[in-house]
């Protein structure tokens, strides 16, 4: 008995003597949203989005500026868990809970719901990934008296072992305990207003079905250089509950 | 009425210097010996009872220092002890001069007319003084007159029967203690641990005897063919970059190691012979060299108890040790033989393997000079467990004491090799000169195989090597060749209340050092990069110059300068590495030299105003040497330095000092620190650090059967400055004041022992030995956040010994407490199908669960 009272007094001194290191670790929720209006015109066509289900994740945040995935060996806030974000959705959509530690954040790698992981042959398909792939868009382009419908199923990979599809989305924020969501915000407008419309007419199914983007194809690549590169999705920290 | 009869027998057969050898030596004599009383009712039939002690006489003739020889707890040695303090002694003589001794006591009791005979012989001094009928007679057995050679004595007339053979027939060792080479303590700080105090807890090794130490915890984290992981007043250690080690005078250190600078291992060293560890905190003495950062650790060797030990133990986890000492009857502490073999199965998973080690040391008199030569070799094996996460363990993916059932972690194991071979020699001059010299050869091997992080590496040679497992092979071997020599001059008398010495030193060592480091995929133990390959040479020319000063007889000043120089060749054959997408422009290496300049002051004041307090203060300025593989060409070493201030009170209480307590307040700056790098396996650069703090120490021994110890350290451990950009992270987060990682607030430790007679057997005493040690680290803050649970470990001895035949159990962690013997804060990823996390994780090395061990042991 008398031992336990001197290790409970010992263990209060040994509270008395805590400092921190200057880090603390953080955990708050993330959230996916998406437009707002599914309907955008380009080059006459009046185009409205009726289906964009975008997988997203694994994500990692980082303090270095480069855009080397390896320069993030250690993170400091991630996302692990893909989870599929109804991209015509703008309300924000719960994705998971991120975890990490205190430090300023600057910039951002994520997947697509298919990672490479480095003990791999091959990418993996996240199960939470739409029907498999990274993103499925249906819509339909109106112009005039033509009607295009269009799908695509995209499949998104890393280039390489250990990367990510999307590397170093500049985003700054000084994650403190006070952050409180995250919010990645998907424009699957802005993608797809990357697309050559009447090429996409041209090579529609002349009995007026459906036109399914196939991998390979320029306006799959066109899509998928939109997502990875040239119109990546943006993230807002906020330091309040959404 | 009792009286008592003294036979005080300083001629003798063996009489032999503790220190430097005396040419000429006249042992002391009894003038007065007050008679302890005997207890009332104690039977006075039968033969006389009698007291063996062991007195210090000082050059006075006071009594300095008493205690039994082989105490049985019986009540007369009580009043043996007290009444030895009453006693008058002519001093032992150096030729002219008095020194300080040491000589074995018979104190009889007995009715006064069974000793009322005259001396046996006419060596009697008249002098000693005969008391009346119920007072003691006192026999001088010493010659009296000429002086004599110590080691040429005669035997004293032990086995001469007389009438009064009882009264003789003790045969005696005089044992002439020299006054110190030096003045001990140089600190508050400044701590010797006697060897009752290091053995009255368990020690499973050598290392262990650490713990006793205050402000240090220690453990093994890396496996038992790694070194302790050591903490020292507020400094991660590691595993020696901040503690300069030394055992029997050679420097353990390891300049430059791959698994960290200033690597230290000391699994050679075989605890049943270190005799006592003199720890100086902080960097205050001029003899302190490179890694004296913390403080300075000696280890100093001796076998007390004389004759063959033998023991055996086995325990839990299959564990089998076996040691053996020998240290020949007639020969100093200083002279022995050992060797020691252990294997075990080890506490968890993937943690057995096998140590041996031999050390043997000799010390030679000639003429003036001590020889000591000393000798060991060493090599271990063992498998080793790594790290595990803690979230893993809490999902009960992996048990607390288990390893990742993967190959790249079941493949983790380290070797270590270690052969030595020194020659020390000591001469001692007149008035308080003395003399050094030592020379000595040293060569380490280490090779290990760990995993920290799981499969997050990528080859540097084929970047599309990856996930193969991130198990690191090290491989570090070296040759140190070292030289040191020191003079101190005579008493230099300049006015009549001050009175000092000047002494000079040179330290030097010459390292030769291959290195590299690879990734290994296992099984196939394949290479698939390689990072590392590397020779150095390295030599440190250290010179000192020193000042004892005392100024009137409460005053003593102490202080001098250090330099060192040190120079360094690198041959790195992996620097200016090509990566594949570059085109091939140049050949890959880079070889280079530089060398710096060490200097700093050391200085310490004592204040003696009463016998009971002293009051000490100390400044000192020390260096660290950098890796020598972060070295450009033609760079000033960047040595990281230290500078230590310390203040502090010292308590004697009691005659003989039965307790001492010594509290000190302290800081230490850094200008350069290091951290562990879980990553990459070794230290790197987190910038300069500062540690303020105060320890409470306290040793007693109320009773001649009980002494114990307990040590309170507090530490304020801080970062000074943010830690250097990187490309990973431009700016580091950081606060003013913010907590150095891995360093506990508060570290504890008390240890009790205590030693009695049980009873008799078969005419023989029984003794018995109990010890306790208490271990206690508060939470230590993590890098990336969070603390480590703190570590709370009672261990436990208990030891049976009749006759020549001793029988131990000792346990260690007594209450099978789940505690850390390292703990870490990194990104690892260790499940290869799931989403590799980049955020940093808590990881744990287990330490040992509670470990019952049981030795039978002979001493002949």
């Amino acid at each position: 008995m008398r031992g336990l009272r001197l290790s409970a007094l010992l263990l209060a001194l040994g509270a008395f003597g805590c400092g921190h290191t200057g880090r603390d670790y953080v955990a708050f929720d993330m959230f996916g949203e998406g437009v707002e209006d599914p309907t955008f015109e380009v080059d006459g066509w009046q185009v409205t989005l009726e289906r964009a289900d975008v997988a997203f994740g694994p994500a990692y945040f980082c303090a270095t500026d480069s855009t080397v995935m390896d320069m993030c060996a250690t993170a400091l806030a991630e996302l692990l868990e893909p989870a599929t974000v109804d991209a015509l959705d703008p309300s924000p959509q719960p994705l998971g809970e991120v975890q990490g530690v205190t430090g300023t954040v600057r910039t951002g790698f994520h997947d697509y719901g298919v990672y490479w992981l480095k003990t791999q042959a091959r990418p993996t398909t996240s199960p939470a990934a739409p029907e498999g792939h990274s993103a499925v868009f249906e819509g339909v382009a109106v112009r005039d008296d033509d009607e295009l419908r269009f799908e695509a199923r995209v499949r998104l990979e890393p280039r390489l072992e250990g990367t990510a599809a999307v590397i170093g989305v500049r985003t700054v924020h000084e994650l403190t305990p006070a952050t409180r969501a995250l919010t990645v915000h998907l424009d699957p407008v802005a993608w797809w207003s990357r697309l050559d419309f009447d090429a996409l007419a041209e090579a529609a199914p002349d009995d007026g079905g459906v036109l399914v983007l196939e991998p390979g194809s320029p306006p799959y690549d066109r899509l998928a250089a939109a997502m990875t590169v040239n119109a990546v999705p943006t993230f807002q920290w906020s330091l309040e509950d959404p | 009425m009792a009286i008592a009869l003294v036979v005080l027998s300083a001629a003798s057969a063996s009489a032999q210097t503790s220190d430097d050898d005396p040419a000429e030596v006249t042992p002391p004599r009894v003038l007065e010996a007050p008679a302890p009383p005997l207890p009332s009712g104690h039977p006075t039939d039968g033969p006389p009872p009698r007291v063996g002690l062991l007195v210090t006489v000082g050059p006075d003739g006071a009594v300095r220092k008493a205690r039994i020889v082989d105490p049985t707890g019986d009540p007369l040695e009580t009043l043996a002890l007290e009444a030895i303090w009453t006693w008058r002694f002519e001093p032992a003589h150096r030729g002219q001069a008095p020194v300080a001794a040491e000589v074995p006591v018979t104190m009889t009791f007995g009715p006064p007319a069974a000793h009322a005979a005259p001396p046996p012989d006419e060596s009697a001094d008249d002098s000693v003084e005969e008391g009346d009928v119920d007072a003691p007679q006192v026999e001088d057995a010493a010659e009296p007159g000429p002086k004599r050679d110590a080691e040429e004595t005669a035997s004293a007339p032990a086995d001469a029967p007389t009438d009064e053979e009882p009264l003789l027939s003790f045969g005696a060792a005089a044992q002439v203690v020299a006054p110190d080479l030096r003045a001990k303590g140089r600190s508050a700080s400044d701590f010797t641990v006697e060897r009752d105090v290091l053995t009255a807890a368990p020690h499973g090794e050598a290392g262990d005897l650490l713990r006793v130490v205050p402000g240090v915890f220690i453990a093994r984290n890396e496996g038992d063919a790694v070194a302790h992981r050591i903490m020292l007043r507020g400094f991660d250690a590691d595993h020696g970059q901040d503690m300069e080690i030394t055992v029997g005078g050679l420097p353990v250190n390891q300049i430059s190691h791959l698994h960290g600078q200033g690597y230290a291992d000391l699994g050679f060293v075989i605890p049943e012979v270190v005799q006592r560890v003199r720890v100086t905190e902080g960097v205050y003495d001029p003899r302190q060299g490179d890694f004296a950062v913390a403080g300075t650790v000696d280890m100093q060797l001796g076998v007390e108890e004389r004759g063959f030990h033998f023991a055996t133990t086995y325990g839990s986890f299959n564990t089998l040790r076996q040691v053996g000492v020998w240290a020949p009857e007639g020969q100093g502490d200083a002279t022995f033989g050992a060797f020691a073999f252990r294997k075990t199965d080890g506490f968890g998973q993937n943690r057995a393997g096998r140590s041996g080690s031999a050390m043997a040391q000799h010390e030679i008199r000639a003429g003036d000079w001590r020889w000591r030569i000393l000798g060991s070799l060493y090599g271990a094996r063992f498998q080793m467990a790594g790290v595990v996460r803690h979230d893993d363990i809490e999902a009960g993916n992996v048990g607390f004491y288990d390893v990742y059932p993967l190959p790249t972690a079941q493949a983790q194991n380290a070797m270590a090799t270690r052969a030595q071979l020194a020659v020390f020699g000591t001469h001692r001059g007149d008035d308080g000169q003395n003399s050094e010299i030592g020379l000595f050869l040293l060569h380490n091997t280490f090779r290990v195989q760990q995993n920290f992080t799981g499969f997050l590496e990528r080859s540097r040679f084929n970047p599309e090597w990856v996930g193969r497992g991130d198990l690191i092979e090290q491989t570090n071997d070296g040759w140190t060749l070292g030289a040191r020599a020191r003079h101190r001059s005579q008493h230099y008398r300049p006015t009549g209340w001050a009175d000092g010495h000047v002494e000079a030193g040179i330290h030097t060592r010459l390292d030769l050092i291959d290195q590299a480091q690879n990734l290994i995929r296992a099984p196939q133990n394949e290479t698939w990069d390689r990072r590392v390959d590397a020779s150095i040479t390295a030599a440190d020319v250290g010179a000192y110059v020193d000042l004892d000063w005392q100024l009137t007889q409460y005053i003593k000043l102490h202080g001098g300068l250090r330099a060192d120089v040190l120079f360094y060749q690198v041959n790195d054959r992996l620097r200016n590495f090509i990566p594949l997408f570059r085109r091939e422009d140049h050949i890959v290496g880079f070889r280079r030299s530089a060398m710096g300049l060490a200097t700093g002051p050391r200085a310490a004041v004592e204040v003696d105003p009463f016998p009971w307090l002293t009051i000490l203060g100390a400044y000192g300025e020390g260096f660290r040497s950098p890796q020598a593989r972060i070295l450009d060409d033609g760079e000033t070493t960047p040595f990281a330095k230290v500078r230590s201030g310390d203040v502090g009170l010292r308590f004697k209480v009691g005659p003989d000092e039965r307790l001492v307590v010594t509290t000190s307040a302290y800081m230490t700056s850094l200008s350069e620190d290091i951290a562990f790098d879980p990553t990459e396996g070794r230290l790197e650069r987190i910038g300069p650090t500062t540690r303020k703090g105060a320890v409470l120490y306290a040793v007693a021994r109320p009773w001649d059967w009980l002494v114990g110890s307990l040590s309170a350290t507090f530490v304020q451990a801080t970062l000074d400055a943010p830690p250097p950009p990187t490309t990973a992270d431009p700016t580091p987060p950081y606060e003013e004041g913010e907590r150095l990682p891995y360093v506990p607030p508060w570290v504890v430790r008390a240890d009790v022992g205590a030693r009695h007679r049980l009873g008799t057997l078969g005419g023989e005493p029984v003794m018995g030995r109990l010890g306790f040690g208490y271990s206690f680290l508060s939470p230590r803050p993590l890098p990336f956040g969070g603390f480590a649970a703190p570590v709370s470990v009672v261990d436990a001895s208990v030891s049976v010994r009749w006759r020549e035949i001793e029988l131990t159990l000792d346990v260690f962690n007594l209450l099978d407490q789940r505690w850390a013997a390292g703990e870490f804060s990194f990104v690892s990823h260790w499940e290869p199908n799931e989403p590799a996390s980049r955020v940093p994780a808590r990881h744990i090395a287990a330490g040992p669960p509670r470990t019952v061990l049981f030795t039978v042991g002979l001493h002949l």
